[in-house]
């Protein structure tokens, strides 16, 4: 259970702020914003939004439950079942999210309001559709009011997006840098020549970049600066014609590509797929972290189920894929998000409380770890006392699978190296597994040398 | 077809003269100077390529509902 109190990332706006009590999340609304919230709620604006999936709903709660003086209103938003963040989306996911977010901005625009901030944080992924998580983000539209929130857009979403599409796809690990979003003079100068020639990018990048360096040491009049809402609705217009000429196709990849690249036969596959899933029906779960997911294959056998699943991997494309897959089949229950489980998201922001860490998120009732024992222990030269001590502190039960060396996928990154594992044995493996895990069934996968556990953490056991 | 052009005109002309109303800017977050000039300077464009984009919508509903009265009227 989370511990009283505010959040730590909850400081930057004066309107209200999130805050915790008795595990439960609630926000408190301060009177300063009463005027703004009132005119969410009777302009119906809240309605349409989260009639149309785009804002996150609450309930109204007694303002006795308030953390200050200065509350107008204490509102309890429905919990997000696990907060994700843009540098663990897929270039899909984070291009959805700038979506979702002009059209939000396009639909209060209609009812007389404007998104006062715009970034990639206050918006998460639920029963696979991005949404508004941040009800104080909206202010009463002012006739000429200019958007403010122009330049926290095209940091936190056309410029990533941009360098992910014309650069490179792994640049959106800018964002565990730059904690309000990718620099635009950065963005400006690592994008190629050819970014200059597309009107979109070379007004809202190039010379928006040039704009801000020009002006960082004058002292500029900015207050009596206006435009009319034509000009408004056709930023974002343009903007969002922007966002959506941004492509990126997965070319072949190392683990894209996986299953049909592999020593399995459609049997063994099939047979381990029968083994998770009878696994994941003893446990029953309310959820999943498939480390090392791919394209999900198997995590689908937990969501399938009605379990929330997070299917973490390492590879941007089998994110991507997983992801598109997720949109095409309206899948409710999973989330493909982008992880390196040898350099895991780590506590960002000040103090490194404002963005967690993956532990910080969990920990999950289940871990899947299926055919990545041999990537961590070989690629990774990891100690499997390490490795059981980080599931141990990530799940309360582990579903794992131990390949051999004499199996074709360790050989394979034995190939290229000198053997230095002599402890990377199965009976080596059981053994320091079981000082974290009390391991409750195996079986082996048929038609392989792979072994398939089940294991429940010490302390944990029912 | 007179109705569109005075249309796509007037508010052209609305946008590019910027009708000033009285405005200042109070946000929680930074909109940065540079960020601020250079939005009033793009916004007359964009507002014109979005009337220009809504004069052209018009204008291709207008045919389509055209050709498509005249199907219905064929059909019959």
């Amino acid at each position: 259970m989370k511990a009283d109190g505010i959040l730590p990332a909850s400081f930057r706006d004066p309107s209200g702020f999130l805050f915790y009590r008795d595990g439960a999340i609630y926000r408190q609304i301060n009177t300063a914003y009463k005027e703004n919230y009132d005119h969410l709620v009777s302009s119906r604006l809240y309605d349409a939004l989260v009639k149309a999936g785009l804002l996150i709903p609450h309930e109204e709660v007694d303002v006795a439950l308030s953390q200050s003086a200065a509350a107008y209103k204490v509102i309890k938003p429905q919990p997000v079942t696990f907060i994700s963040y843009p540098y663990e989306w897929s270039f899909s996911q984070l291009k959805m999210a700038a979506l979702a977010t002009l059209e939000i901005q396009k639909k209060a625009f209609d009812y007389g309001m404007s998104l006062k901030d715009c970034s990639a944080y206050n918006i998460q992924f639920m029963n696979g559709k991005p949404l508004l998580i941040d009800t104080l983000s909206f202010e009463k539209y002012i006739q000429g009011q200019l958007w403010v929130a122009y330049r926290q857009f095209c940091q936190h979403f056309l410029a990533p997006l941009a360098l992910m599409s014309y650069k490179d796809i792994r640049l959106n690990q800018f964002f565990r840098i730059y904690i309000d979003g990718i620099p635009l003079d950065m963005a400006s100068s690592l994008l190629p020549c050819r970014t200059w020639l597309k009107p979109s990018l070379l007004s809202h990048i190039h010379l928006h970049a040039k704009s801000q360096k020009h002006y960082a040491d004058k002292a500029a009049v900015t207050s009596n600066r206006k435009m009319t809402q034509l000009s408004f609705k056709g930023i974002i217009d343009n903007l969002e014609s922007a966002i959506k000429g941004l492509n990126w196709h997965p070319a072949h990849t190392e683990w894209a590509d996986y299953y049909e690249d592999t020593n399995y036969s459609a049997d063994a596959l099939e047979h381990k797929k029968k083994l998770v899933a009878e696994f994941i029906d003893q446990i029953r779960p309310k959820s999943v972290w498939d480390l090392g997911a791919n394209d999900g294959l198997f995590s689908r056998i937990a969501s399938d189920k009605g379990i929330k699943t997070i299917s973490f991997d390492v590879d941007p494309a089998a994110v991507e894929k997983n992801y598109l897959k997720c949109i095409e089949k309206k899948e409710r229950n999973i989330l493909p998000l982008l992880l390196d489980l040898t350099n895991p998201s780590p506590p960002i922001g000040w103090q490194n409380t404002e963005r967690l860490s993956l532990q910080q998120r969990g920990p999950a009732d289940t871990a899947l770890a299926l055919a990545l024992i041999h990537h961590l222990a070989i690629s990774n030269n990891l100690p499997f006392n390490k490795i059981a001590d980080f599931f141990a502190t990530i799940c309360s039960s582990l579903i794992i699978e131990f390949v051999p060396k004499n199996d074709s996928q360790v050989q394979r990154l034995l190939a290229t190296r000198e053997d230095i594992f002599p402890n990377y044995r199965q009976q080596v493996f059981e053994s320091e597994f079981s000082s974290y895990f009390t391991i409750r069934s195996s079986a082996k996968i048929k038609g392989s040398e792979r072994t398939l556990y089940l294991m429940r953490r010490k302390g944990t056991e029912v | 077809m007179v109705y569109f052009i005075n249309f796509a005109e007037a508010i052209v002309i609305l946008d590019v003269f910027h009708i000033t109303f009285y405005y200042k800017l109070c946000a929680y977050l930074d909109p940065g100077t540079g960020s601020i000039i250079f939005q009033v300077i793009i916004a007359g464009l964009c507002g014109g390529l979005l009337a220009v984009k809504i004069f052209w919508s018009k204008i291709k509903s207008f045919f389509k509902g055209f050709f498509f009265k005249g199907n219905k009227a064929e059909e019959k």
